[in-house]
């Protein structure tokens, strides 16, 4: 009964572990994305160039200056002299943000009067100019503080700020970026590489003609289909154990969860991913038409709708439809979960049954479409 | 025959078949008998395949019905998988190539639930007939194309089927393969009365079958017994023309005397794969010499270096005294390359093509109405060139390497599935250019009876060149090295072949053709008579042949590889 689907399942594997593309998308290259992105991609703002342009060239300027760079966020890149300078420096690409200090400055502030400073940000990238502008008007802010409380010190009184905020942040205590990044990594590379070479195991069977091998013989649809993708879900699941050891023994990103879970999360996860490379292979007709139409339909939702880089509560109605449509959504709850916040079974059972039914459907939907026919 | 054999198991009813609006099928009908091997021929694209598809249920027609042993297969296309053996089109298409052969052979066990001792004994007796078995371990990847062509077959056969569909099963490979294959079908329709119903686009292949249809355009021309159709070519080309073909085949007298290029122990090895092996060769001035050998016996690769376009790992090369490669421009200037597929620009006309290579070879002034008058394109200049059918566009290529006159021409398989029309009208200007105007041309080729159009042929074979003489001497040498041919004619071949067969061991079946070969001839005619006389299978004729083509490449590839099969 099964004789021929093991036939299959065995026939496939052979073919994939001799297949060194394939093997270089299963195991070099998800490796390497990983190592890359852990090291690059990491959101946290520090160390920001910064330059000044004071016209003040006081002692209480300098104070001011100091308080930028005495902090871990900015660091000084250099005191320009003149707009111009601090132009051609933010062209460059060499500060980030250029503070100008007034002329007057000082006596102002001794005169207990208002006094604006500018701040010139580079805008390029919105989301660094938010957070450029959070930071500085947070050290402005505690100068401000500083001056108050020693004005208030030469009439021989001390002030106190009547409301402190103590923020504690969960799960990930101290807001590090890969405690966020890493999961949400092994989502997607998991998605990449089993649909880039899931959907060329049908369709390259069609350029090169052995499909017919199938067509013309007594083997039914579901042997066919089921048969050929239990390799790939079973070396991509060596994939994610990779992953998963680098992203909590190299990148140490906090995992207080249940490994088992997230393995059996994974498998189904794996299951969906390769599936749908699946059907994609068995509507088109060759292998660089799967590859562009995986990437399109496939991948990009992932990284852009499954809630990896910004939460889909966030998105339009729109988004939020396609988020229902990518496996890497339920996928990727499941993993935060677990790593970061060590859930029970309880919290993420309804994303395994996604799971469980997103697999089904693209695997019936392979079936169905696969006719034993040309044309 | 007997009484069995006169069934019909498939019966095809007015099929048509779409692609778009082109219609690549036209109403065919016909009937296979069971036992029988039955030939579809005709050139590419004249919906051979199409109807193989069709007969194995991959395809489905858009009106009309098929029938294997009863069962539309246009409607119940599963219920027929079991019992037929398809093979594709290509040099086997249907192999995994990272997989072993051993491999592969077990996945068809698998894919076909096939018995374990059915198996076994099956296994043991094909691999045994394509003398594969010392390559089981050996990766299909690194098979030459006869092996793979074998080995596709030995998959396709491996569950034993009833009725096997072999499309274009022996283009571009080796004769030898070819022979082992032909051997196999025929010793399988003689044990278990298969039948067998294949394509292919060699005329000569006609013989090897019981029955034939003729194809061209979707249709079927005429289907009848081989025997009935001597030179199947001409009959087809009357067929179409609707007149008699005159011969256009002219042999020069003259002896050449000067030599124009000289090949010295010239050797291309790619990694550990030698593609020509220490190839010495001397090309006389206005010869036509052919290169005869199937796909992958390095005659691509060797034309390719004689015209510099690819640099010799050793040996030399010079073309009228130049040396190939120091000096590439003056060389390019004397020579006219068509490659294989040839790159025309399919989305300008025929005059823009022409005008471009004219630009890049920079000829100035030529007059391009007598080339169009001479290659027989009048009137086709404003076409495009995806436009134009297959056989005229390779005219057209021709036009092109030949617009600034070179002494010498190479051409790389300028006719390979072309038909025999179109063919016969490429050859004329092959003949003319060579003829009237002394032109030197080199012409690889995969065709057997396009050879004997040469003046000289030299004989490729995994990368070496096994014989180089004229036709008549290649034949001739043949018989030196196996014997001269006896052809036997019975009606009860398949009796007669059991008897001949344990008298003689070098010996093939033709369609319903025996043929043996002897040194003894007188001896030999006398002992079959005897035989057959004393089995009383009356009547018969026994007579000696000429060599084939064929036939002395097997007996060359034989010797240089010190076989004895």
């Amino acid at each position: 009964m099964f004789k021929r689907f093991v036939g299959i399942v065995k026939k496939e594997f052979i073919e994939l572990l001799r297949d060194k593309l394939a093997l270089l998308l299963i195991f070099i290259a998800p490796v390497l994305v990983i190592f890359l992105e852990g090291y690059g991609l990491v959101l946290d703002v520090k160390k920001i160039p910064l330059a000044f342009l004071d016209y003040d060239k006081s002692k209480l300027s300098r104070e001011y200056i100091n308080s930028f760079v005495n902090s871990e966020y900015f660091k000084l890149y250099k005191l320009v002299n003149n707009y111009k300078e601090a132009e051609e420096l933010i062209k460059k690409g060499g500060i980030r943000a250029l503070i100008v200090i007034p002329p007057d400055f000082s006596r102002k502030l001794y005169k207990w009067q208002n006094v604006q400073v500018q701040i010139l940000v580079d805008g390029t990238y919105p989301n660094r100019s938010q957070i450029i502008k959070g930071y500085v008007s947070a050290i402005n802010s505690k100068f401000n503080m500083k001056l108050l409380q020693n004005y208030a010190e030469t009439f021989g009184k001390e002030i106190k700020f009547p409301i402190e905020i103590e923020m504690r942040a969960w799960y990930n205590p101290a807001l590090e970026s890969k405690n966020f990044i890493m999961p949400g990594e092994l989502v997607t590379i998991l998605c990449f590489y089993p649909i880039l070479i899931s959907c060329l195991a049908i369709v390259r069977e069609k350029e090169l003609g052995s499909i017919f091998n199938f067509y013309c013989s007594p083997a039914r649809p579901w042997e066919i289909v089921l048969g050929k993708a239990i390799p790939y879900i079973v070396v991509s699941f060596l994939t994610y154990l990779i992953l998963f050891f680098i992203t909590v023994f190299v990148f140490k990103t906090k995992f207080i969860g249940n490994f088992i879970a997230l393995s059996i999360g994974s498998f189904l996860y794996l299951s969906c991913t390769v599936g749908l490379g699946f059907l994609i292979s068995s509507f088109t007709k060759t292998q660089i038409t799967a590859m562009l139409l995986a990437f399109v339909l496939a991948v990009l939702p992932s990284y852009l709708y499954s809630g990896y880089l910004c939460p889909i509560s966030s998105m339009d109605l729109s988004g939020q439809i396609m988020s229902k449509f990518i496996p890497a959504t339920y996928f990727l709850k499941v993993v935060r979960g677990i790593y970061l916040k060590g859930l029970g079974l309880g919290f993420y059972i309804n994303n395994l049954f996604y799971l469980c039914l997103y697999a089904f459907i693209v695997y019936t939907l392979t079936i169905l479409r696969f006719k034993k026919r040309i044309g | 025959m007997g009484e069995t054999l006169n069934s019909v198991v498939i019966r095809v009813e007015r099929v048509s078949r779409f692609y778009g609006n082109f219609q690549a099928v036209k109403e065919v009908s016909f009937e296979i008998k069971k036992g029988e091997v039955f030939g579809l021929i005709g050139p590419d694209g004249a919906g051979k395949s199409s109807i193989i598809q069709i007969l194995a249920g991959v395809l489905t027609p858009n009106s009309g019905r098929a029938f294997i042993n009863g069962i539309d297969v246009t409607k119940e296309p599963e219920r027929i998988k079991a019992i037929i053996g398809y093979m594709p089109q290509g040099l086997g298409v249907n192999l995994y190539d990272n997989l072993t052969v051993e491999e592969n052979i077990n996945f068809f066990r698998d894919l076909r639930l096939i018995p374990e001792d059915v198996f076994k004994k099956n296994k043991k007796i094909l691999l045994e007939i394509t003398r594969l078995r010392p390559f089981l371990n050996r990766q299909v990847k690194d098979l030459s194309g006869g092996m793979r062509q074998k080995l596709a077959l030995i998959c396709t056969l491996l569950h034993l089927p009833d009725i096997i569909l072999l499309d274009e099963p022996t283009t571009g490979v080796d004769p030898l393969s070819r022979q082992d294959f032909w051997k196999i079908i025929h010793s399988l329709v003689k044990e278990r009365q298969i039948t067998v119903l294949l394509t292919t686009s060699y005329m000569d292949e006609a013989e090897r079958c019981h029955k034939i249809a003729l194809m061209h355009e979707g249709r079927i021309l005429l289907e009848d017994f081989p025997e009935n159709l001597p030179d199947l070519e001409n009959i087809f080309i009357e067929r179409i023309t609707g007149k008699k073909p005159e011969s256009f085949v002219c042999k020069s007298s003259k002896n050449w005397d000067s030599t124009v290029i000289v090949c010295k122990n010239v050797s291309k090895v790619f990694g550990d794969f030698r593609a020509v092996d220490k190839v010495d060769l001397e090309v006389k001035k206005g010869e036509i010499l052919g290169l005869l050998g199937p796909n992958g016996a390095g005659k691509t690769t060797l034309i390719k270096m004689m015209c510099g376009l690819l640099e010799p790992s050793e040996g030399k090369i010079s073309i009228l005294e130049y040396d190939v490669q120091k000096e590439r421009t003056k060389v390019w200037n004397m020579i006219g390359y068509m490659s294989q597929r040839f790159s025309l620009y399919k989305d300008l006309t025929v005059k823009e093509n022409m005008e471009l290579y004219a630009g890049l070879y920079g000829v100035k002034n030529f007059d391009l109405e007598e080339f169009f008058q001479r290659l027989g394109l009048k009137g086709l200049e404003k076409k495009l060139v995806k436009d134009l059918p297959f056989g005229i566009r390779q005219r057209v290529a021709l036009a092109c390497a030949l617009l600034h006159k070179p002494p010498i021409l190479f051409l790389d398989e300028p006719t390979s599935g072309v038909d025999p029309v179109a063919r016969r009208n490429f050859w004329k200007i092959i003949y003319q250019i060579s003829r009237e105007e002394g032109t030197t041309v080199i012409v690889s080729t995969h065709y057997m009876d396009e050879a004997e159009h040469c003046d000289r042929l030299g004989l490729m074979n995994r990368g070496k060149l096994i014989a180089l003489g004229t036709p008549e001497e290649i034949k001739k040498e043949s018989e030196n090295i196996s014997g001269y041919l006896l052809q036997i004619k019975t009606p009860h071949f398949h009796k007669a072949y059991e008897l001949i067969f344990q008298e003689f061991n070098e010996n093939s079946i033709y369609g319903n053709k025996i043929f043996v070969r002897t040194f003894e001839i007188e001896n030999a005619k006398e002992k079959i008579k005897n035989l057959l006389e004393a089995q009383n299978l009356l009547p018969f004729e026994i007579k000696q042949v000429s060599v084939s083509l064929q036939e002395a490449f097997v007996d060359f590839i034989k010797r240089t590889e010190g076989l004895n099969v």
